[in-house]
């Protein structure tokens, strides 16, 4: 059991009130009675009041599953991520390699150059892509369908994206220690293999957290969901749109729960077995099998 | 190839890139020198002047809320991203749960629920007394700032920042001399903090600045739009010098110019070692 000193945790607690005030207000309410109206019927125009909610159960969230057209822009939503993810990560570590080679003098200029397109709006990214329109602003050498949308989501938000997920590797390059690399630059080993050998092994916790705030932020922008809630909130039935949020969520929670039960396993099958034996069996073991008594686990429990 | 690798293809990219921002940086001053290169006749530029005069309001407006945004959101990432840093308390874990719940949930998902707590907290709360908070709240501009309040990327950068740079042994010596936790905060703490805090409002400022969405859904009046709403209403037109070029050219450039002017900032952010080698 940890001890824990009071006066830094009653100071640490007053420094944390805002926040607990902004959750409480931006997020807690808002899921909580979302979670309340994803169980009923209520119309956007008339009053909140016991008359006009009706308690539908979980109708909302059959509606949800059955509707044709929120199939197709969810499935939209889950091709343009998954492209953009594929291209965006590869090019992002290319080009941080690439920058780590510069000049340093260079590097402030290439740092800004690369920031820019993620400061620049998408809607203007995308008016400035006029080639694909006409005059009158209609898409011109494609039809509009949700797969070829997604395609063209797609290359605006690599564009968007990869400078800045550059600039985060390349910070998390520079802190790879330079000792190993150059100790197999001493033997032989070329620029792929040091990278895919020391600097992506070292790398490797950085890029799976930047993986999912990827997604995350492809899904913030994507235009399956933009679409979604636009049609939802024109038919102004809440019950529906709140059940959207929940099943967000509820994946969500899903996730979370594989990853924790992974994790759980993992640490239980890293155990070894030597140590989950006493000391009598595991001499006894030691007797037999001599490669046990170098084990690392296993040294740890003689000291103690 | 490792000559290409090295210099060769950074150096092409980088040119393109540079030579692209200017493009992007001109494009609106582009407008009134037209006219003198013979490119256009002044009515064209009249005409476009016209779209600044109707949309003067909705400029002015989204520039108010992203750097009150900017400001409220930074001060409060830091205040959450300190304790987490320095303190050893109970439910710390939790809070940094809750940090990436928030951060997994992007508020386009969240954006009905939240309309719904306004509405019934309208409804409510106007039935008790006649409280002007909420009608504040539903029908200006001020809305389009609230998601942003807590920048949760930006908790965690603040906090690996703060681990790597702030010196626990100065926080003792000051303890013994009798600061306060509050002064120690603001004081010492703080003013090492401007170059994570520059790269935590540009995330702020480009996210408030180019989102339309809260806008669009939350306030009514047409005249309280933000500029990215006021863009994106109007059809796209594309060829001739339109009033809607004119405003996307605005939506540009002012990020950039916010960005130039914080870079020394945000370089000084990037140079410096901030993942400590294990």
């Amino acid at each position: 059991m940890k001890s824990f000193n009071k006066r830094n945790q009653i100071s640490a607690y007053k420094f944390l009130i805002p926040f607990f005030i902004v959750f409480i207000l931006i997020n807690l309410v808002p899921y909580l009675i979302g979670l309340y109206m994803s169980f009923n019927y209520w119309y956007l125009m008339t009053e909140f009041k016991s008359e006009n909610i009706k308690f539908v159960g979980i109708e909302n969230y059959t509606l949800l599953y059955t509707e044709p057209g929120i199939k197709q822009a969810m499935s939209s939503v889950l091709l343009y991520v998954s492209l953009s993810v594929m291209v965006i990560h590869p090019l992002a570590l290319f080009f941080a390699k690439m920058i780590s080679y510069c000049l340093k003098s260079t590097q402030a200029w290439i740092i800004l150059a690369f920031i820019t397109p993620y400061v620049v709006s998408d809607m203007a990214i995308e008016f400035s892509l006029d080639i694909f329109r006409d005059a009158s602003g209609n898409l011109k050498y494609f039809k509009e369908n949700w797969v070829s949308l997604s395609y063209y989501d797609a290359l605006i938000s690599i564009y968007q994206l990869v400078g800045f997920f550059t600039i985060v590797y390349y910070m998390v390059l520079k802190s790879v220690p330079k000792n190993i690399i150059e100790a197999a630059q001493l033997d032989g080993a070329s620029i792929f293999l040091i990278f895919y050998k020391i600097e992506f092994n070292y790398m490797k916790k950085m890029i799976i957290m930047m993986f999912v705030l990827s997604i995350v932020m492809l899904i913030g922008s994507a235009r399956g969901i933009n679409f979604v809630i636009d049609n939802l909130w024109f038919v102004g039935d809440m019950g529906i749109s709140a059940a959207f949020t929940w099943t967000y969520i509820y994946y969500l929670m899903l996730i979370i729960f594989f990853i924790f039960l992974y994790k759980k396993v993992r640490s239980f099958m890293a155990r070894p077995f030597s140590a989950r034996l006493s000391n009598q069996e595991l001499s006894n073991a030691r007797s037999l099998n001599p490669r046990l008594s170098n084990s690392r686990l296993s040294n740890v429990r003689e000291e103690k | 190839m490792n000559y290409l690798l090295k210099t060769g293809l950074a150096k092409i990219y980088v040119t393109i890139f540079m030579l692209y921002i200017a493009y992007l940086l001109v494009r609106p001053l582009s407008h009134f020198l037209a006219p003198f290169l013979d490119w256009n006749e002044w009515g064209e530029t009249y005409y476009l002047l016209q779209s600044i005069k109707d949309n003067y309001i909705n400029i002015w407006i989204s520039l108010k809320i992203t750097f009150i945004g900017t400001f409220v959101g930074c001060f409060l990432a830091t205040l959450t991203a300190y304790p987490l840093a320095v303190y050893e308390f109970r439910f710390k874990i939790t809070i940094m749960f809750l940090l990436v719940i928030i951060m997994m949930i992007p508020f386009i998902v969240n954006l009905i629920p939240m309309f719904l707590t306004l509405k019934l907290a309208e409804d409510y709360l106007s039935f008790i007394a006649d409280i002007p908070v909420v009608s504040f709240f539903i029908n200006r501009t001020l809305v389009t700032t609230v998601p942003f309040l807590i920048p949760a990327f930006g908790v965690f950068v603040i906090k690996q920042f703060i681990e790597s740079v702030v010196n626990k042994e100065m926080l003792e010596a000051a303890r013994i001399e009798g600061a306060t936790e509050r002064r120690i905060f603001f004081v010492l703490i703080l003013p090492i903090l401007f170059p994570v805090i520059a790269i935590i409002a540009l995330i702020q400022f480009s996210g408030i600045w180019n989102s339309y969405e809260l806008s669009l859904y939350f306030v009514g009046d047409e005249s309280l739009r933000v500029l990215a709403h006021s863009v994106q209403s109007q059809p796209i037109t594309i060829g001739a010098a339109s009033p809607i070029t004119f405003l996307n050219d605005i939506l540009v450039f002012v990020p950039i110019l916010f960005l130039a002017s914080i870079s020394g900032f945000i370089i000084k952010f990037i140079n410096a070692d901030l993942i400590s080698q294990e």
